[in-house]
């Protein structure tokens, strides 16, 4: 089985260690990178074109939000699974989400939430 | 002093008590116990009253603030707890991730979380029953004195009627643990706010 390999963009590093954690038990072998904002991993993607889930952060710092982020990912990561994380359960945000075609998760991050979206990639 | 009828006041408490009870199971699943909220006491008082608050004058505290703009005006939502609980909560949050004894590095950042989330969820809540926008910006963590943190951050301290509005203490059962949710809005903000509310109660 070939190597798979997550983007965990989000300016909280208690989120970020979360989220690692519950994807590092669930599948040991898969490769898992961070950024702590959109405009850093933007600058680090270049060298990886092979990421197979990107878990975005809505709201952090920076000019781009994760929804924007997931934008951009979308036409250059068209196989690629794409997860929102956010505080903020605002309509409008669910909506262009669920326009974007990509799945979100409302924080806490928890493993019952993280793992289903695992299984599907 | 401004003051808000029977029925604003109530349309308020009303907004409160469904918003948080939203916001404790949120925060029960952060900490995977379970959260004692007090009824939303709604009190608007000064700045000066707020000094005084109940036993937190003089106190340090933890508090993360969430900063707001759109229809309903610049405010700020705060989350504050006792320094003394802050290592506490965050040692329930973080049991299953890190080491006890590296929880204290991670306290800033837990703490920002959390009440990334809680406010968030009150401010969503509050945005869905008055059909307000509401744009909430990244939140930030303070520690230090009560009246330094929660005065002194007020955004609308150089207006007039400038005030504090509701304050709800939790719980965490069976522990020592309590905290307040804060927020600061003008009396005019909080005055069409409830004026929304009943509107749409009718």
């Amino acid at each position: 089985m070939s190597q798979k390999k997550a983007l965990i963009v989000d300016d909280s590093t208690v989120t970020r260690l979360m989220i690692r954690k519950i994807i590092s038990e669930n599948h040991p072998n898969w490769e898992i990178l961070e950024a702590e904002s959109a405009d850093k991993a933007k600058s680090i993607l270049p060298d990886h074109l092979d990421i197979d889930l990107f878990s975005l952060d809505q709201n952090m710092p920076g000019t781009l939000s994760g929804l924007d982020l997931a934008e951009n990912l979308k036409s250059n990561y068209p196989n690629s699974k794409i997860v929102l994380i956010t505080a903020n359960i605002q309509d409008a945000i669910k909506n262009r989400a669920k326009n974007l075609g990509i799945d979100f998760v409302e924080k806490p991050v928890t493993p019952e939430k993280i793992i289903p979206l695992l299984e599907k990639i | 002093m401004n003051h808000l009828t029977e029925l604003e006041r109530d349309s308020l408490c009303e907004l409160f008590n469904i918003s948080l009870g939203g916001a404790a199971k949120l925060m029960s699943e952060m900490i995977s116990d379970e959260i004692l909220l007090t009824v939303p006491s709604l009190k608007l008082i000064t700045e000066s009253e707020a000094k005084n608050f109940e036993n937190l004058a003089n106190k340090d505290v933890c508090t993360v603030e969430q900063k707001f703009v759109g229809d309903i005006g610049n405010g700020s939502a705060f989350l504050l707890f006792h320094k003394s609980a802050s290592l506490e909560i965050v040692k329930m949050m973080m049991k299953d991730y890190v080491a006890l004894n590296e929880v204290s590095q991670f306290e800033k950042d837990a703490l920002s979380e959390i009440g990334n989330i809680i406010l968030n969820a009150i401010l969503s809540n509050l945005a869905k029953m008055s059909n307000y926008k509401i744009e909430t910006q990244i939140p930030e963590f303070f520690s230090g004195k009560y009246e330094e943190l929660l005065l002194n951050r007020n955004p609308n301290s150089n207006e007039d009627n400038s005030i504090l509005l509701v304050f709800i203490d939790y719980q965490l059962k069976g522990k020592e643990i309590k905290g307040y949710i804060f927020f600061i809005l003008n009396f005019d903000s909080i005055k069409n706010l409830s004026r929304v509310l009943i509107e749409k109660l009718k």
